[in-house]
């Protein structure tokens, strides 16, 4: 069986009735990758990823895995695996019969069906829990038993469907580096779906942010914190959430700058011939509160305003610096003490800047 | 879960619905064509039966059994359930102590009675020992037939009441708790606990259970039958003995018919007077 | 204190009320017709075995529980076979109308099922199918079938779907996944469904005497010689009649109590 696989999404749309849950949707999925599918509740994220595994049928569109035209195949026949958000390990057989059932199905010898549990079991460290039932195990346990039995078939494409909601907080941090470290070595191509953007910004090689059945952007993390395609992603992504500020542009003495109710602040010279080319007279400013800094440095932009409350939260302290009618949020260190009601001015990374386009919400 | 066009569904349901239509969609036409069948043309079978005496006396002697029956029974059970809802300890026991009619048919509760009201049942042995009386009455039989009517009646409610009990115990599980805690913070007696919060709440059931018990007291059968014949002539009673006895298929049938159009208008005048919002289906009682 | 009393004293009561008449008719059954009919003893001073042994042999008792026993296992095979798959559409699939689907079956529930009795005799007579176990079966059938759809249909709902997609993922078919992943999971709920439908067969009256007459069932026989039976066939034979079912339900009774929707902490 093919071990590592290169998934193709092509145009696939998906139907239910009048409700378009995914309307249009391309993504193409690199060998041994570990992409994300992240996006807010009825985003398509979880119809996606069952129209990649067959438990959904696609209303146009295909899908293919590698050269295998898989659009029209049961499950059973794609040589995938799948992790629920429930788990899904089956209550009547203990852990041991759970992991072996799929090769059973598949009618694998017994040597290696007990060779291929065991070395699974050691991989996910639950070979004391082998003769236990479901019922006996924590949530986390279970967790893993699922992650055993989609992995053990070897299949070409693993798909996880948010196996991480349902974990205490503490322990998803832990399983969050586990499972990327398992994908990392045993290279299985991997399709993940989470609303949760800290799991997508720690575990994804690429992540595919999606809302109303559609793709917005697909990127590194990276990419996607820096230059997010839209204010949704912007505001999604990042926490706490990115600064926007709807600026008017003005030219004076050949100047250009972005006004807005509360404050001016000059136009980076690097983002000035990029407005003018697009002939925008207003824009939204969007700038991360981490990009807001105390101390002043060369080329900052320098923004005054009253302190008007600030959370201090030990390693860090959340400022939200009040104006005449707005706020904006700044992060910094948290050994820094700054009283409520005072004034002070900080300081804007121009690099960090992110302009939109007010009628499109799209990065420019 | 799947493809809005997919055969599978249809056709794992299609016997359902095919048995549903072979066993009581063509019987059902059937009976219509066998009571509109006879020699003085469509309607006379039920000529003869609005003529007939008979006919009256069967649906007094019916509607009356089910008038007695259905409100006691529905008081009884609404008593019982919530004398067991006080989970008091051992009330598990009691409560299936309860549900021990709802194994028995009526042919054997019938049974149960007559050896209860018989001639050498227990309440005459009682009452000649205890020497109340001194020769043991006849409560069941032909020329008694005001005290077999009761026997009947007390019959039914043995045997039918913990059905009742059963919806409503149910139907009780859905009180909230809190609104009895807050009620006794605010100082409510306990009348005003049950009319104002147990009641409303037990509604859906208590409708459920009138509904049920009332289109199945109307078709009371073996308990009369096996303990008085046809001294208390009922509907279905009658269907029985002109279709089995008199081997008059279209009469019975006529029986069978009124015994329909009377459940059909029970069902309606339910919908439309107390108009379930959510029937809740609780399991299949007879 | 006062209230402990009362509780007790109704609990005693109930306990009268619903035993005694079960108590009795099995004492009866078992009572010798001599001290039976004496007025002024109630419980018997010896037992004896002479009344089943009676219904048993010389009065076709035996034939007829065991053309009660068979009508009811027919009935209970036919309707699961074809109830379950239905059961299977309500839990699983979702379409328009299937809110019809299920409030028709819901409305079949309230259906006078002894209306059947008579064009089905007239039918059976016909075809052959009259005074046979398979043609009280089918009619016990149409009766069962409301019952056991909807309860099963409960039963497939509350066994999650992830287990069966986790199946169909894993290498079994739809209908692979149903059989080898969900049916054992259900196992327990439809046994006792079964258990119940098997009881409620084992008490109907009006339609299997309607459509028997030689190999009656033993409530048809029962009521076919009501008025002329001797005493001891009664009291035998209603014992017959309620002891099974009530060692049935008192097995399954913890089940059947979820399945009516009262919880028992």
């Amino acid at each position: 069986m093919i071990v590592l696989a290169k998934v193709f999404i092509q145009a696939v749309h998906k139907h239910f009735g009048t409700v378009r849950a995914l309307d249009g949707v391309d993504l193409e999925i690199e060998n041994g990758k570990f992409v994300v599918l992240l996006g807010p509740s009825g985003c398509g994220k979880t119809t996606l990823l069952r129209c990649i595994s067959g438990l959904e049928q696609v209303t146009s569109g295909a899908i293919r895995f590698n050269d295998m035209e898989v659009t029209h195949l049961q499950p059973r026949n794609r040589d995938i695996a799948m992790v629920f958000q429930s788990y899904a390990v089956w209550p009547h057989m203990k852990v041991r019969d759970n992991i072996a059932y799929p090769m059973k199905i598949k009618k694998f010898s017994k040597e290696e069906i007990q060779k291929r549990l065991q070395e699974t079991a050691e991989l996910l460290s639950i070979s004391e829990l082998l003769d236990r039932y479901p019922a006996q195990l924590s949530g986390g346990q279970r967790q893993r038993v699922a992650v055993a039995r989609a992995i053990v078939l070897e299949p070409a494409v693993l798909l996880m469907d948010e196996p991480l909601s349902n974990l205490d907080a503490l322990l998803r941090v832990t399983m969050r580096s586990e499972l990327k470290k398992l994908q990392q070595k045993i290279g299985t191509t991997t399709v993940y779906v989470t609303h949760d953007q800290v799991e997508a910004m720690t575990m994804g090689d690429k992540i595919a942010v999606m809302k109303s059945g559609v793709i917005h952007q697909i990127d590194t993390p990276d990419q996607i914190y820096l230059r997010p395609a839209n204010t949704f992603i912007a505001g999604f992504i990042g926490s706490p959430q990115m600064n926007f500020v709807d600026v008017e542009i003005s030219v004076q003495e050949g100047k250009m700058k972005l006004v807005s109710k509360d404050f001016t602040l000059p136009c980076p010279e690097m983002m000035r011939s990029i407005v003018e080319e697009g002939g925008y007279d207003r824009l939204i400013l969007g700038i991360r509160p981490e990009n807001i800094h105390h101390g002043q440095q060369e080329s900052f932009i320098p923004i005054s305003g009253t302190i008007y409350f600030s959370e201090r939260l030990g390693a860090e302290t959340i400022i939200h610096l009040g104006f005449e009618e707005g706020r904006i949020v700044i992060r910094i260190p948290g050994d820094e003490i700054l009283e409520d009601g005072s004034r002070h001015t900080f300081y804007i990374n121009p690099e960090r800047i992110c302009l939109f386009d007010p009628q499109t919400q799209k990065l420019i | 879960m799947v493809y809005k066009k997919d055969p599978v569904p249809f056709l794992l349901f299609s016997p359902l619905i095919a048995y549903l239509i072979l066993f009581m969609g063509i019987p059902l036409i059937q009976t219509f064509i066998l009571a509109f069948t006879s020699p003085q043309g469509p309607w006379g079978n039920f000529e003869r039966l609005v003529r007939s005496g008979e006919f009256w006396v069967t649906l007094q002697n019916t509607l009356v059994i089910t008038g007695i029956i259905v409100p006691l029974q529905l008081i009884l059970g609404l008593a019982l359930a919530l004398f067991v809802n006080q989970r008091f300890k051992g009330y598990l026991f009691i409560l299936y102590i309860i549900a021990i009619p709802l194994a028995l048919s009526d042919v054997s509760a019938s049974l149960m009675s007559y050896t209860v009201f018989g001639y050498s049942g227990l309440l005459n042995k009682a009452l000649v020992m205890t020497g109340l009386i001194e020769f043991p009455m006849y409560f069941l039989g032909r020329h008694v037939q005001d005290r077999a009517f009761w026997v009947i009646i007390i019959t039914e409610i043995w045997r039918a009441t913990p059905l009742v009990f059963v919806i409503l115990l149910a139907g009780l599980q859905a009180v909230n708790k809190e609104y009895l805690e807050a009620a006794d913070i605010f100082g409510f007696s306990k009348w005003k606990k049950f009319t104002r919060i147990i009641l409303p709440v037990l509604r859906p059931s208590m409708m459920a259970a009138l509904l049920i018990r009332t289109l199945f007291a109307f078709q009371i059968f073996g308990v009369v039958w096996v303990l008085n014949d046809r001294g208390i002539p009922v509907m279905a009673g009658e269907a029985y003995y002109y279709q089995t006895q008199l081997h008059n298929p279209n009469m019975a049938s006529a029986y069978g018919l009124m015994i329909a159009l009377v459940s059909v208008i029970i069902s309606w005048l339910y919908l439309v007077f107390f108009r379930p919002k959510k029937y809740e289906e609780r399991g299949g009682l007879a | 204190m006062i209230k402990k009393i009362a509780i007790l004293v109704v609990c005693v009561l109930i306990f009268a009320w619903f035993v005694g008449p079960v108590f009795m008719i099995v004492i009866a059954s078992l009572t010798p017709s001599t001290e039976y009919y004496k007025m002024d003893q109630i419980l018997p001073r010896s037992l004896t075995l002479n009344h089943l042994e009676s219904l048993f042999v010389r009065l076709k008792g035996w034939e007829a529980t065991m053309n009660s026993v068979q009508v009811a296992l027919w009935s209970i095979l036919i309707s699961f076979l074809i109830g379950l798959p239905a059961a299977y559409v309500l839990a699983r699939y979702v379409f328009k109308g299937k809110n019809l689907l299920r409030i028709i079956v819901l409305m079949t529930r309230s259906f006078p099922v002894l209306i059947i009795a008579v064009p089905l005799i007239t039918v059976y007579l016909r075809i052959g199918l009259n005074d046979t176990i398979l043609g009280v079966s089918l009619a016990h059938t149409s009766m069962i079938l409301p019952f056991i759809v909807i309860i099963t249909s409960g039963i497939l709902s509350g066994i999650s779907v992830e287990y069966e997609e986790a199946g169909m993922v894993f290498g079994l078919s739809r209908f692979g996944s149903f059989l080898r992943i969900t049916l054992p999971l259900a196992l327990p709920g439809l046994a006792a469904s079964a258990i119940y439908a098997f009881i409620l067969s084992w008490n109907e009256v009006f339609v299997a005497a309607v459509l028997t007459l030689v190999n009656r069932t033993l409530p048809a026989h029962i009521l076919n010689t009501a008025m002329t039976s001797p005493d001891y066939f009664k009291f035998a034979a209603g014992t017959v009649m309620a002891v099974p079912a009530m060692i049935f339900i008192f097995f399954t009774r913890k089940y059947l109590m979820s399945m009516w929707g009262i919880s028992l902490k």
